[in-house]
């Protein structure tokens, strides 16, 4: 009987008090706007942003935090844990600009190089002392495909005789983007187009593109099974070089032999072969 | 509304193209270095580019004293790894057929060749260096051995080579420094100081020994190399030889003298035949002197004229010696016709013992004397002796196997008016070896006194024989008999040939500039004497018509 008498007290209390003071009003999410679309940077991340305006009626001050996420939506779900590849949040957007009833949310996300090539959606949620909440997003944030990749600077055949086949040197070639890629190759000795391997230093002598050759695979014979190097690109469409999904990049090699003519070429000689992702 | 979501639609399509990245990687390589090497090291007297000359081992200060290096090197990295990185220089050095020593003048070190052309892994470096007068001599394999060698180094920046032993590695050459040794020690008298000339140009070059006799060149005389003259020139008793193919620049023109000859009256003998009229002249004989003129060199020697020799010399006549002088004349008269003269041809051959010749009568339609002998004995391949040659002096006719010429005239002609050309039948016939001979006959008539009226020398090249008409322009001779003769020479000749015919000029009435000179023919006269008779038989009957015509009328007067 007691205890009636108590609760019956409160609920007094709460009706006399609340025509003072009034309701809490949740605070609201305008337009989100993103960095679209996004352009990744080979190899290195890239810094993005999704931006609203927050109102609530109680005044700016009432919101506490904004949160945000951007996510592919055809890879994870929103409340997925962060993955570098698909899905990243943000948990205290900067807010600025406060005035009145409304407030600048401005939420920054790092991005790896390596992420989907989607289009990705960014929500923000605001929440006020009352721990209300207030939510938008935008849908279509495109993040566009990225096809890289890097090589060794040099590949060196090191001092070799006249009439010689150079002992077997290969290049590594790194996925740096955010899609597998296949390769071309092509090379020349000083300027595209001439037709040669290496220029020498030697009277202007030059070794032959045809004196070039590379396969995917070691240990090939430099007559019998390697390719010889064009100066047109060719496409090794069986490249297939996936993109990293952790950060190392993946890579894959290619094998090379050079053979040097047996007479009328001397020096150091040098050329440039390109390998391109495709 | 629709308008904005395709624009910005097109804007996701430009931007989400891809843009390949690519990997330019330098490639490297090193290629080892490969020593050059010599080719070739040659020297030339001239040089005109790297493939048009004439190599050269010998060199003479004055003529050729600039020696033209050219050194073919080879590189298997590319001529232009020489080029760009290195060089090739050359150097002269004295060999002496075992081992080298620097040439002084040049100095001990290599100096620089010029690139003249590459191609792969060759390229053509020259140079040149001039001999001078200072030089030393280096004949070769001519004791003293030593040559002048050329030598060469190539680098490549990286490895020097230079000439090895190897000949292809080294030209060596000879050398004859300004003043070529000219001995002439056995000789004495007038014989040039040849310490006073210029070895390269003398001029009336005279080489005497007092005891046999003096050849003085009469065209100049250019000595490019040493040369022993007593050694060369062999000048004895009545004997004179010079091999003119050993030594080409002593085959000149020459007056030769021999002294202390006994003989009366000497002919010259070449290579120990009668020497023809094209090449010696004889100049003077007196107190054992004999002066004669020649127009190159091989063996001259003289010997006592004999009868028989083809030539009507040394006093023969033909009273003394038909056989060279032809028949003598019959007296005039007593005939009623005339008289001529036997002209023979050469000699031939001795074959089977016998040499013949053939002879005929300088005017066919005259009487003559008893033909001259027209066969003789012989030897074939030996010396043999002329029907009446001395043995002392032993002159000799050699069947030799070489070309030997017969020549015949015929005169078509023989009797011709002034202002006529004498036309004459020229008979050619090679009965020695046969082959094309290349011949030079001359062509002259002399007047009753002996002088050369007329003179005309022909080339030709007969093969085995040649017949041909041939016309002279004798208009200049006056009324008179002449001698006509064509003496053949060609090379290698042993023996003479000679043609001889006579004709005669006869007088006529022809008109000349500003005279007329009173000939008569017989036609002429002919023609005359009847026109004349015509003339008067004409008159004779005018008158006669006119004579009778008066009568006639008289009688008619009369009788009306």
């Amino acid at each position: 009987m007691k205890e009636l008498a108590s609760m019956s007290t409160a609920i007094i209390i709460t009706l006399f008090v609340l025509p003072f003071v009034g309701f809490a009003v949740a605070p609201s999410v305008g337009t989100v706007a993103a960095t679209d679309p996004i352009s990744l940077n080979e190899s290195s991340s890239i810094i993005v942003w999704c931006n609203a305006t927050v109102t609530d009626e109680d005044g700016y001050v009432d919101v506490t935090t904004v949160n945000a996420t951007l996510w592919d939506p055809a890879d994870t779900t929103e409340g997925a844990a962060d993955n570098n590849t698909n899905h990243y949040t943000n948990s205290s957007c900067a807010l600025s600009g406060g005035s009145g009833t409304t407030v600048n949310a401005a939420c920054v996300f790092s991005l790896q190089y390596y992420i989907d090539a989607a289009e990705w959606t960014c929500k923000l949620t605001a929440v006020d002392n009352t721990s209300a909440t207030g939510t938008n997003n935008v849908t279509t944030v495109t993040v566009n495909q990225l096809k890289a990749l890097s090589t060794d600077a040099t590949i060196a055949f090191s001092e070799l005789a006249l009439g010689a086949t150079s002992a077997e040197q290969n290049i590594t070639v790194a996925n740096t983007g955010n899609t597998q890629i296949d390769v071309s190759v092509d090379g020349y000795g000083s300027s595209d187009g001439d037709g040669y391997a290496t220029v020498c230093t030697v009277g202007g002598s030059e070794i032959s593109l045809s004196n070039l050759k590379y396969n995917l695979t070691a240990g090939q014979d430099f007559t019998a099974n390697m390719t010889v190097l064009t100066d047109l690109a060719v496409t090794l469409a069986d490249f297939d070089l996936a993109r990293t999904t952790d950060g190392t990049p993946s890579t894959k090699p290619i094998f090379w032999k050079l053979k040097i003519p047996s007479s009328d070429v001397g020096g150091s000689c040098s050329g440039k072969i390109v390998i391109t992702a495709v | 509304m629709e308008d904005k979501f395709l624009g910005l639609l097109a804007l996701m399509l430009i931007v989400a193209a891809v843009c390949p990245s690519l990997g330019a990687l330098v490639t490297s390589a090193n290629i080892t270095n490969v020593a050059p090497s010599i080719m070739s090291v040659s020297a030339y007297p001239n040089y005109t580019n790297c493939t048009s000359n004439t190599l050269g081992s010998a060199f003479f200060y004055g003529s050729n004293g600039t020696v033209y290096v050219q050194a073919n090197v080879s590189d298997a990295n590319g001529y232009g790894d020489i080029t760009d990185n290195g060089y090739v220089k050359f150097k002269i050095v004295v060999f002496n057929g075992s081992s080298e020593s620097d040439f002084a003048r040049f100095g001990a070190n290599y100096t620089n060749a010029t690139f003249e052309s590459g191609s792969g892994v060759h390229a053509i470096y020259i140079a040149s260096f001039n001999m001078t007068s200072n030089d030393s001599t280096k004949f070769g394999d001519v004791s003293p051995a030593g040559y002048y060698r050329v030598k060469v180094s190539v680098s490549d920046g990286t490895n020097v080579t230079t000439s090895n032993l190897s000949a292809a590695q080294n030209a060596n050459y000879t050398y004859v420094n300004a003043t070529p040794v000219v001995i002439v020690s056995a000789f004495d008298g007038s014989t040039t100081d040849i310490s006073a000339v210029d070895v390269h140009n003398i001029t009336n070059l005279v080489l005497e020994k007092t005891s046999y006799g003096k050849i003085n060149f009469t065209s100049t005389v250019n000595f490019t190399q040493t040369v022993n003259l007593s050694s060369t020139i062999n000048l004895t008793d009545n004997f004179v030889s010079i091999d003119s193919v050993a030594h080409p620049e002593l085959n000149k023109s020459a007056t030769i003298s021999f002294y202390n000859l006994t003989l009366s009256d000497p002919m010259i003998l070449r290579n120990g035949v009668v020497c023809p009229s094209s090449i010696c002249t004889k100049i003077s004989y007196s107190g054992g002197v004999l002066v004669f003129n020649v127009t190159g060199f091989t063996n001259y020697s003289s010997a006592e004229a004999w009868c028989g020799d083809g030539s009507c010399n040394g006093g023969e006549s033909c009273s003394s010696c038909s056989a060279d002088c032809g028949s003598c004349p019959l007296p005039r008269g007593g005939g009623g016709g005339c008289t001529t003269d036997w002209v023979c041809g050469a000699w031939s051959v001795c074959s089977n013992g016998v040499q013949s010749r053939s002879c005929s009568k300088n005017l066919s339609y005259c009487a003559a004397r008893q033909m001259p002998e027209t066969e003789r004995n012989c030897t074939a391949g030996q010396v043999l002796k002329a029907a009446n040659v001395d043995d002392s002096v032993g002159e000799k006719v050699v069947v030799r196997e070489h070309a030997l010429f017969d020549i015949g005239v015929n005169m078509a002609n023989d009797k011709l008016f002034i202002y006529e050309k004498l036309i004459v039948t020229v008979s050619l016939l090679n009965i020695g070896k046969a082959g094309k001979v290349p011949v030079t006959i001359n062509y002259t008539v002399l007047d009753g006194l002996g002088n050369v009226v007329y003179k005309e020398e022909e080339l030709l090249v007969v093969e085995t024989q040649l017949q041909f008409v041939k016309e002279f322009d004798v208009s200049q001779l006056r009324e008179g008999m002449y001698s006509f003769a064509a003496d053949l020479g060609y090379g290698d000749q042993t023996e003479p040939a000679r043609a001889e015919g006579k004709f005669y000029v006869k007088a006529t009435i022809i008109p000349t500039t500003g005279e007329i000179t009173a000939f008569v023919n017989e036609t002429q006269v002919m023609i005359v004497v009847a026109f004349g008779i015509l003339v008067v038989v004409y008159f004779v009957l005018v008158e006669k018509k006119r004579v009778f015509g008066r009568v006639g009328q008289k009688e008619t007067t009369e009788r009306q």
